[in-house]
């Protein structure tokens, strides 16, 4: 500040908006330009008008935004709570990575969709509401901010946004995408048990469910597994996460049941189904279909071989009737 | 003295690190299912090191949290809820994440120069700060 006052004597006017220009049109060309232009848009119209709104107060655009996803997913959540739990004094924010949290504790599935605009549109068009991280300033002056991404109008080349103190924020595609990259395009839906992300692969469905499951119980989960193995029937992975959440529920003759489903398909992973199928079978007493299965495991080998290898070995000396000798004896 | 200490600053991280190694049994030899989330981490002895070092981490969170001005415990809970991957990734970037706040706020500290700057950004359609600006960009 301090060197453009002693200049104010020549009148800056000209040159801060000259200066104002080239600063805009290099931020411009430093990044990558916007990825999908409204005349190419294709999708149709959406505007989804029962997700709620809660104008944020002072800092808490991401407990409001939270608060909006949440509320739409059937957890009233209220913003000001939220903000008690998730300010960060020092930064005058919240962090991507404890919203995240902060919906998983919720029994919420947070997704992070990826960083394509007709990613996210794909999932306005699923009915499915988007937080998103903008960064409404420039890169190097940042002003952070959460938003909810509620409706796209194809013919006016807009987006509507739950955003600020603005229950309907409209923007243009090509502004908002400039904001959006400058958050590195990170986008979350929030989504009640069972709902799936339009744009999930089984590979990140699967760590999300993972790391919800490391925080509640698997009756949690069990919806969005299921929803989950039959979108991807191929994916070993998912039916393991099935399989063990049905386990932990003591449902052993429907995880045993889904596990021989996926083997049945030739999914991927199958040593590892083998080894639990062989435990649970172990589990219901039939040893015979135990150890068959726990040899196939052996047999096809991998990372988890030694855990293999022990529960052949259970199975096998179990089944000779010399429990004694089943602890590890390695 | 000073250098002294500065010298073993890596002494509490080793001692942790042996402790936890020695108090955690190892699992592999045990007949037993494969977790949702050892199979999440990798292999078995891969899941256990990322389970250590993830307990590390999470202390380096907690002490950054508190260092932001968060209240400890309440920090403890919100460590508490971030994945492995989350707190590893914290523990390293912290202080570079970005923190959604507010354009409220900001407009109070804001100075002349970046004032204008923004107001004629936003004018153009490049940036999306002030409520009030109608966009010329079609």
């Amino acid at each position: 500040m301090s060197e453009f006052g002693g200049a104010r004597a020549a009148s800056p006017w000209p040159l801060l908006v000259l200066c104002a220009g080239l600063l805009a049109l290099a931020g411009c060309a430093s990044q990558n330009g916007p990825q999908l232009l409204a005349s190419t848009l294709t999708v149709p119209p959406v505007e989804l008008l029962d997700v709620p709104f809660y104008p944020q107060t002072a800092y808490h655009c991401g407990p409001a935004a939270l608060a909006t996803v949440l509320g739409w997913s059937g957890v009233s959540a209220d913003p000001e709570q939220l903000g008690t739990e998730l300010y960060i004094p020092a930064k005058h924010g919240v962090l991507q990575a404890e919203l995240l949290a902060r919906a998983r504790r919720s029994r919420r599935l947070a997704y992070i969709i990826p960083p394509q605009l007709a990613e996210l549109l794909r999932e306005l068009e699923s009915g499915h509401p988007v937080l998103v991280l903008q960064n409404l300033g420039l890169s190097w002056y940042p002003i952070w901010h959460y938003a909810v991404v509620v409706g796209v109008q194809p013919i006016n080349g807009n987006l509507v946004l739950r955003s600020g103190d603005e229950r309907r924020h409209v923007v243009t595609i090509e502004t908002f995408e400039r904001t959006w990259a400058r958050g590195e395009r990170w986008g979350i839906v929030v989504l009640p048990p069972g709902e799936l992300p339009a744009t999930a692969t089984a590979v990140r469905l699967f760590q999300s469910l993972a790391d919800l499951e490391t925080q509640h119980d698997p009756t949690t989960t069990l919806p969005s597994w299921r929803a989950a193995v039959k979108r991807f029937p191929k994916d070993g992975r998912l039916a393991l996460g099935l399989a063990n959440a049905l386990y932990e529920s003591d449902r052993l003759a429907s995880a045993a049941a889904v596990l021989k489903a996926a083997l049945e398909r030739q999914t991927d992973w199958s040593a590892v189904l083998y080894n639990n199928l062989a435990q649970i079978e172990a589990d219901r007493g039939n040893w015979a279909v135990a150890e068959t299965a726990a040899t196939q495991a052996v047999r096809l080998g991998g990372p988890f071989l030694s855990t293999f290898r022990a529960t052949l070995r259970t199975i096998q000396c179990r089944r000779a009737g010399k429990p004694t000798d089943c602890e590890p004896a390695l | 003295m000073l250098e002294l200490q500065h010298r073993h600053r890596w002494l509490p991280g080793l001692i942790a690190v042996v402790f936890v190694l020695t108090v955690i049994p190892v699992p592999a030899t045990q007949a037993k299912m494969i977790s949702t989330q050892a199979l999440a981490a990798g292999a078995a002895a891969d899941a256990e090191r990322a389970r250590i070092a993830a307990m590390l981490e999470r202390d380096e969170v907690h002490a950054q949290l508190v260092a932001l001005g968060v209240d400890p415990q309440a920090a403890r809970n919100r460590v508490a809820a971030l994945s492995d991957a989350q707190a590893r990734a914290l523990a390293k970037h912290i202080d570079n994440m970005p923190a959604g706040g507010s354009t409220l706020t900001f407009l109070v500290g804001i100075g002349l120069v970046v004032f204008l700057v923004l107001l004629v950004t936003d004018i153009l359609g490049f940036t999306d700060v002030f409520p009030f600006v109608k966009k010329t960009v079609h």
